[in-house]
């Protein structure tokens, strides 16, 4: 009989945990190779794995709702068995790649079945273990008695390997009280609990893990960086004249929709060639210009947003870059994105006119140092050799790291923007 | 006797001496090396035990005018006075109790007391030198429980009889009419507080912005006001420029005051400094820091020096006798080849012995602001606990800072009478990382003064019950 352990994915450089949100199988299914098995929600992505192997599903590890950090076993595949066949227990925890350390004293602790309960632990350890759903049984003590400390908790979720509800098997649940409570914490609540807050009335949802680390994230950026946002409006009538005119031509030779976004990804690029710092990182007190533009969309979704990265962007032609962007936006949408899909992004294009948003001021997604917001296209009057004429017109901003960006690179940054859009002579078909 | 140990001890304060018994009890052969008359060191002789005892007696004069208010009458007791060389008597004979204690635990527990001045003299090492006689012992280990003395100034002269520091008040045979205190930390406080009470007048003066510098801004401004209900003046940011012995009389110039005030006597009280001299040190090469204390490692208390070991006042850890016994008992089992989880000093408590008393463990709601955390903070009056109003100690409160996110104790700060005891229950706390619930949670006795740690809890975590 051969087994193949199913790893929680890394699913983006700086994500260490996903939330598994539904299993597509259930124990003792037979699962095909490239088959769904499981869904999985992060800060950046959600989207479906496939299974790695074909055979049955002998073992799960992990609940839908649970949060397991990356690399984590979250089931078992075995190619021989017979369908309907789960595994016997007791099962044994099965060896995750990077393995926590586990002393003695606790590592047969484990093994009983209060096991538990029988963690030696300080009570501030167990609640910030209880928050964080660190399984205690996992880590190492290092107070008197080999009691797991404060401390200790802190370098289990520094390094991220004890960060995992690992549950054992059916026939032998050892289930840590972290991960214990904090499930129960979530049915107690997931529907939205009802009371009154300041005389109001309220309904209490918690944070899903997605939006909990955009939270995070959005703050973290405000921390780090100053951010200044400079606006510049452009003219964009040639823009929506070439579209009108190729449009039709453009869908039947390339099989997918012009839209206006690679006319900004291009006048983008064209911008971060004439302003290299914009495409850069702050690395201490030195600032890494990144050689390669990757550009990060935002792209919203009715669950969060995602920010695909098309690599190296400067690279494309323009028929090129839209079909990226098509064929990303499509993969958010059906929850196709790959790991490599939302990673290594160098500069971010948030599209907030879509909703007719006319003016923003974008969070930077560090550790990039700007970020190019698009308004609403309008059309306006505007005064063109001293004539009024009506035209389609758009504000366009970039928020930028004023540690290494200035004003004047802003300016120039916006101004080349406005010039290639507004002076637009690439070929589109 | 022998000349060869598994570990000499130097100094016979509370460091040293418990570290002593302590590797006896461990089955090591151990010698105790003291030059004074009588063991125990700074704390027993000079320190912790006679100044409790001095306040003790000022507190029973308090208490003794307030009798009627009891409803006691006693004889005679309209208006009690004190009896200073009562005071000094009951002091001597408790300090004299206590250190003949420590020689019966030294017989007790088989180590052996050796008198006169010990030096290192080579690694495993120590010269004692008696009478102009100098003998050489060898060990294995050595532990330097030096102790630390009053420091001095180099433009005030210390003459013994009307400038002191705290090792030389003990000799004074009357209060004071008039008084001054040169340094408002801990000694100063204390002894501002019981002379105070026996009825001098008393001016504390302190450089720093506040008296207590290290303990939090509430708590010594409480004190402040206390110790000026106790016939004090304070003056803070205030430095002294001269002192001067004029007869009877001391001259004292403050800075930006161009005539002298004039006291009977000054006590200069301003922080106390390492024995680190002629202990042959730097015989063997062992470090000190820029401050003058002996470096060693936190997590063995060894000097840089394999096999000489340091603890208590000589270095750089807080000067407290209950700081440095539990820093020799690390040691010794450090050197018995135990393991220890290193000692966490923001679970060590700090006591001063004043009326109120003020006790503190734990960060300052300035350090945490300065350090740009993330607290809560919450003081409940001890004016609401019945126990308290029953013993009429209803001065002061606990103030409890948490980390709001786990509830972790960041720091506690009680002003009391019975401040010194109760902190031990967040020294107990904090070692075990409790967390606030687990204190809110804890039943405590009613009536009693302890009870006031539950609803101080209660209090941080936004709920306060009886107040």
């Amino acid at each position: 009989m051969a087994t193949q352990n199913v790893l929680m994915p890394q699913m983006g450089e700086s994500i260490q945990e996903g939330t598994l949100t539904r299993w597509h199988k259930k124990l003792g299914d037979k699962v095909q190779r490239e088959e769904i098995l499981f869904e999985i929600s992060t800060d950046k992505v959600d989207t479906e794995i496939p299974s790695p192997v074909s055979g049955v599903l002998v073992q799960i590890f992990a609940k839908e709702g649970e949060t397991v950090s990356v690399n984590t076993v979250v089931a078992v595949i075995d190619d021989a068995a017979a369908p309907g066949s789960v595994a016997q227990a007791p099962a044994e925890k099965p060896a995750a790649p990077a393995p926590a350390s586990v002393s003695a004293e606790v590592a047969s602790a484990s093994s009983s079945s209060d096991s538990s309960s029988r963690v030696l632990a300080s009570p501030l350890a167990r609640k910030m273990a209880e928050e964080h759903s660190v399984d205690l049984s996992k880590v190492q003590g290092s107070g008197e008695g080999n009691k797991i400390v404060k401390n200790d908790v802190l370098a289990a979720l520094e390094t991220g390997k004890s960060v995992s509800p690992l549950v054992a098997s059916a026939a032998a649940a050892v289930v840590s009280p972290a991960a214990k409570s904090s499930s129960e914490h979530m049915k107690a609540t997931g529907g939205g609990a009802e009371g009154i807050v300041d005389g109001v009335r309220v309904s209490r949802v918690p944070m899903t893990g997605m939006r909990k680390k955009i939270a995070d994230h959005m703050v973290m950026s405000k921390r780090t960086s100053p951010h200044v946002t400079s606006v510049i409006e452009i003219d964009l009538q040639k823009i929506v004249d070439v579209r009108a005119k190729f449009k039709d031509k453009f869908e039947a030779v390339h099989g997918f929709k012009l839209t206006f976004m690679p006319f900004f990804l291009h006048a983008v690029i064209e911008a971060i060639k004439a302003v290299p710092v914009v495409n850069a990182s702050i690395d201490g007190d030195a600032i890494l210009y990144k050689k390669d533009i990757n550009l990060g969309c935002a792209v919203a979704l009715d669950w969060g947003l995602i920010v695909p990265v098309i690599k190296n962007s400067s690279e494309r032609s323009f028929v090129g870059l839209g079909r990226e962007l098509n064929n990303l936006a499509e993969k958010a949408r059906n929850k196709k994105l790959a790991p490599e899909d939302v990673r290594g992004g160098t500069f971010s294009i948030s599209n907030y006119g879509g909703f007719g948003t006319v003016i923003g001021q974008p969070i930077i997604n560090q550790p990039q140092v700007a970020i190019f917001g698009i308004g609403a296209m309008q059309k306006k009057p505007v005064v063109i050799n001293d004539a009024i004429a009506i035209r389609t017109m758009c504000y366009c901003v970039l928020s930028f790291d004023h540690r290494v960006i200035d004003g004047s690179d802003s300016g120039k940054f916006l101004s080349t923007v406005k010039s290639v859009l507004e002076n637009w002579n690439v070929p589109v078909v | 006797m022998s000349t060869n140990f598994d570990l000499i001890v130097i100094g016979s304060g509370p460091a040293g001496y418990e570290g002593a018994i302590y590797a006896s009890q461990l089955g090591m052969k151990v010698a105790l090396i003291e030059k004074d008359p009588t063991l125990g060191g700074t704390c027993l002789n000079v320190g912790c035990i006679p100044a409790k005892s001095m306040l003790q007696s000022a507190l029973m004069l308090d208490k003794a005018k307030k009798f009627a208010s009891y409803g006691v009458k006693i004889a005679g007791s309209d208006n009690p006075e004190l009896d200073f060389p009562q005071v000094n008597k009951r002091r001597d004979e408790i300090v004299k109790t206590m250190t003949n204690g420590v020689s019966f635990l030294m017989k007790k527990n088989k180590v052996e007391i050796i008198r006169g001045f010990g030096s290192i003299s080579g690694k495993g090492q120590v010269d004692v030198t008696s009478d102009g006689k100098k003998t050489t012992y060898t060990c294995k280990n050595i532990l330097v429980a030096t102790g630390s003395r009053a420091r001095h100034l180099p433009h005030i002269k210390v003459d013994g009889k009307s400038i002191v520091t705290s090792e030389e008040i003990w000799a004074w045979d009357k209060v004071p009419e008039t008084m001054a205190v040169l340094g408002g930390g801990v000694i100063g406080c204390e002894f501002a507080s019981a002379y105070g009470r026996y009825g001098s007048k008393v001016t504390i003066i302190e450089m720093a912005d506040q008296i207590c510098p290290t303990e939090d801004h509430e708590t010594a401004a409480e004190l402040t006001k206390a110790l000026k209900k106790q016939n004090c003046e304070v003056l803070t940011s205030v430095k002294t420029k001269s002192v001067t012995a004029k007869g009877n009389k001391v001259e004292v110039v403050l800075e930006g005051e161009n005539s002298p005030r004039v006291f009977e006597k000054v006590l200069l009280s301003v922080g106390r400094a390492p024995n680190v001299e002629n202990i042959g040190l730097e015989k063997v090469g062992i470090k000190l820091n820029d401050r003058g204390f002996i470096d060693v490692d936190l997590k063995t208390y060894q000097t840089n020096i394999p096999g000489i070991y340091a603890v208590g006042d000589v270095i750089p850890t807080p000067q407290l006798a209950h700081t440095g016994s539990s820093e020799a008992l690390y040691a010794v089992d450090i050197i018995a080849g135990k393991k220890r989880h290193p000692i966490n000093y923001l679970t060590n408590p700090a006591a001063i012995y004043t009326y109120p008393e003020i006790a503190s463990i734990g960060y300052t709601e300035n350090q945490l602001k300065k350090a740009g955390r993330n607290y809560k903070s919450a003081k409940f009056p001890f004016t609401a606990i019945a126990k308290a109003r029953i013993d009429d100690i209803a001065d002061g409160f606990v103030k409890i800072l948490i980390d709001p996110k786990y509830g972790e104790v960041l720091g506690v700060h009680i002003v009391n009478t019975k401040a010194s005891e109760m902190i031990a229950e967040f020294a107990l706390g904090n070692n075990l990382e409790m967390t606030i619930e687990d204190l809110a949670h804890t039943i405590h006795p009613h009536p009693t003064v302890s009870e006031i740690i539950k609803e101080a809890a209660h209090a941080v975590m936004g709920h306060p019950i009886n107040m």
